[in-house]
């Protein structure tokens, strides 16, 4: 039989041994802005190609 | 290769087949519009978002819709797994994943591809694995099957202009079909072993006395959408050949058994639209076949097991074991990775790297194929759909007719655009795949030398554009290139072949229906079925058999002398 595992509340912070930064300091915001504007441009790009697709 | 080998894949392929008749003629009901034992939720869905589902959209709105809900989809994947550290639902205090990562894992789950280059247990909260990548396994699942739906409506009758509404859609096959599968399903692997539970991890003191951290989570609802939504991304990092994950062999049967009967009943579904249920029949049964004789090259391959461990001295009963699991062996493993990769599922439950040259040339190629063996859900139908019209094309030629295909004429530009979606593929597949082997930085990733490092890099990239999602394995790929890389490798190959077969949808949709006559090419005869196989082979050899040469087939020769790399 499994030891039982400890019981965790829905907003029960991390334990300070485990907690981490929610970004590593070394990280910048801009290269969030750059993979969301890659995903979000690759949509446009794909809604760009269904007038392309239109005019065939 | 062993009778029981042998009984094991016929019962699971039977019980794939027969169960593909009630949910193809289920899934016509609910395309339909006849299921509605949710409709007070359905309703609030719709009043939620100001949607009237009996507002009929043409092609170009249908696609846009699906393409508006993707994107979205992906920012808040996004978000989610960049800010877990400060979501609940993190008793390990996991944080975010970096900005490659989550842009490469928020693409991997909203293309239904779920390539994972993080291991689940070690990296994602269970916010994330339940808010984040559940949701998407369900709402991928649905994005392909209303596309299929979608597309089959065109061939229906003659001046159709609205292909239905993507939104109603979307809804109806996430309510009425992945939600309650998926629920049942779940409480089938509990009961099996899997845990679901948002309790923290566990430790253990093992007979040595170490110490050893033991994983757990909300796992038995994941992995079953995993399965059912042919999305195949395992809540713990080795997938289904993890203890937890794929416990028993009941659970084996229930896991593989889940990737098919959607994908197949689809082709069923496509026949109750088109009024024509031998229409259905006929794509069924050439993706069956295609499934068979891949199960049987790899059965062979696995269980003829590798020579020079054999000559070393290992017992060759149990076949090439490298990589597998005792509780699954040579059979259920080669019938998993087979139907893994002909559905676009992804998920394993052993590891394609160490299966022997010629057992991994066959999911590697059922991925090149255009996953339409059956394919994922949705995804499948109208991927062979467009080798469907190539087909109808090639015997216009021969015969000096022009091609139609359920009373709808096939023209230049539908075959333009079919074209164009199938060459997506071969251009993101072998694209990335050359370039990163020239790049030593990307080389440094791979584990070994020689074709099998090339079958490695190949798989990767065949494996995110094919959107299946399994690895080869032997590849380190949470690095910016291949994160980045293998990311825009989804998205075209999830998008850049929808948007065409939506076209073609579009383009059908609005022709007039001719009736049958005498010079009409049968396309629900055994004939056409041969042709349509044909027609898949040949394009598939014609792209990637080059590169296949230099990788498995390369290496089968080179270990018959007797070197590995």
């Amino acid at each position: 039989m499994r030891a039982a595992g400890n019981s965790h509340g829905i907003l029960a912070p991390a334990s300070p041994t485990r907690r981490v930064p929610i970004r590593p300091p070394e990280e910048g915001s801009m290269l969030d802005i750059v993979m969301l504007a890659t995903g979000l441009g690759s949509f446009v790009l794909f809604a760009a190609y269904v007038a392309g697709c239109a005019r065939i | 290769m062993t009778t029981n080998g042998w009984a094991q894949i016929a019962l699971i392929l039977a019980l794939m087949v027969g169960a593909a008749v009630p949910f193809g003629r289920y899934m016509t009901a609910i395309a339909d519009g006849r299921v509605r034992f949710l409709a007070p939720l359905e309703t609030l869905f719709y009043a939620a978002g100001g949607i009237d589902p009996r507002r009929g959209q043409g092609w170009k709105a249908y696609t846009l819709a699906m393409l508006a809900s993707n994107a979205v989809g992906f920012v808040l994947l996004y978000a989610i797994l960049r800010l877990q550290g400060a979501l609940p639902f993190n008793p390990q205090g996991l944080p975010g994943q970096s900005h490659w990562l989550a842009f490469n894992t928020a693409v991997s789950f909203v293309t239904n591809t779920n390539w994972q280059a993080y291991s689940g247990e070690s990296s994602l909260s269970y916010f994330s694995q339940m808010a984040g990548l559940t949701v998407q396994n369900f709402l991928s699942a649905a994005t392909g099957i209303a596309l299929a739906v979608a597309l089959s409506r065109a061939f229906a009758a003659g001046g159709v202009k609205d292909l239905g509404n993507y939104w109603a859609d979307f809804v109806r096959f996430t309510l009425y079909l992945l939600l309650p599968m998926a629920i049942v399903l779940g409480v089938a692997l509990v009961a099996c072993g899997v845990p679901q539970t948002l309790s923290d991890y566990v430790t253990a003191t093992t007979l040595e006395g170490a110490q050893q951290t033991i994983p757990l989570g909300p796992a038995a609802f994941q992995i079953a959408i995993k399965q059912l939504g042919t999305n195949g991304g395992g809540f713990f990092g080795v997938n289904s050949a993890h203890p937890f994950e794929n416990p028993s062999a009941v659970s084996n049967l229930l896991e593989c058994w889940a990737i098919l009967p959607l994908a197949f009943g689809l082709a069923l579904t496509f026949g109750d639209i088109v009024k024509d249920r031998r229409q259905g029949w006929v794509l069924m049964w050439v993706m069956v076949g295609f499934v068979v004789a891949g199960t049987v090259v790899t059965y062979a391959a696995e269980a003829a097991g590798n020579a020079l461990h054999i000559a070393a001295g290992v017992d060759p009963a149990m076949g090439n074991m490298e990589g597998k699991e005792v509780r699954f062996g040579a059979a259920l493993s080669a019938i998993w990775a087979v139907v893994t990769t002909g559905a676009s599922n992804g998920s394993v439950n052993a590891m394609h790297d160490s299966f022997m040259p010629l057992g991994g040339i066959i999911p590697l190629f059922l991925i090149q194929l255009g996953e339409v063996l059956p394919g994922g859900v949705g995804s499948g139908l109208y991927g062979m759909i467009l080798f469907v019209l190539l087909s109808v094309f090639v015997a216009g030629l021969m015969v000096g007719r022009t091609p139609e295909y359920l009373g709808k004429k096939v023209q230049a530009k539908e075959v333009k655009l079919a074209m164009l979606a199938v060459l997506v593929l071969p251009v993101f597949i072998l694209g990335f795949t050359a370039v990163s082997l020239v790049m030593p930085s990307a080389v440094a990733s791979l584990a070994n030398a020689g074709p099998h490092g090339l079958s490695e890099m190949l798989y990767a990239f065949s494996s995110a554009a094919g959107n299946n999602g399994s690895a080869f394995g032997g590849l380190t790929a949470d690095t910016p290139w291949f994160d980045t890389t293998m990311g825009l490798a989804m998205l075209f190959g999830r998008y850049g072949v929808i948007v065409p077969a939506m076209a073609i949808a579009g383009s059908i949709g609005a022709k007039v229906k001719a009736p049958e006559s005498a010079g009409t090419f049968p396309t629900h005869t055994p004939l056409f079925a041969g042709l349509l196989a044909g027609v898949i082979l040949i394009m598939g050899g014609l792209q990637y058999m080059p590169s296949l040469a230099l990788g498995p087939v390369a290496e089968h020769f080179v270990l018959a002398a007797g070197k590995t790399f």
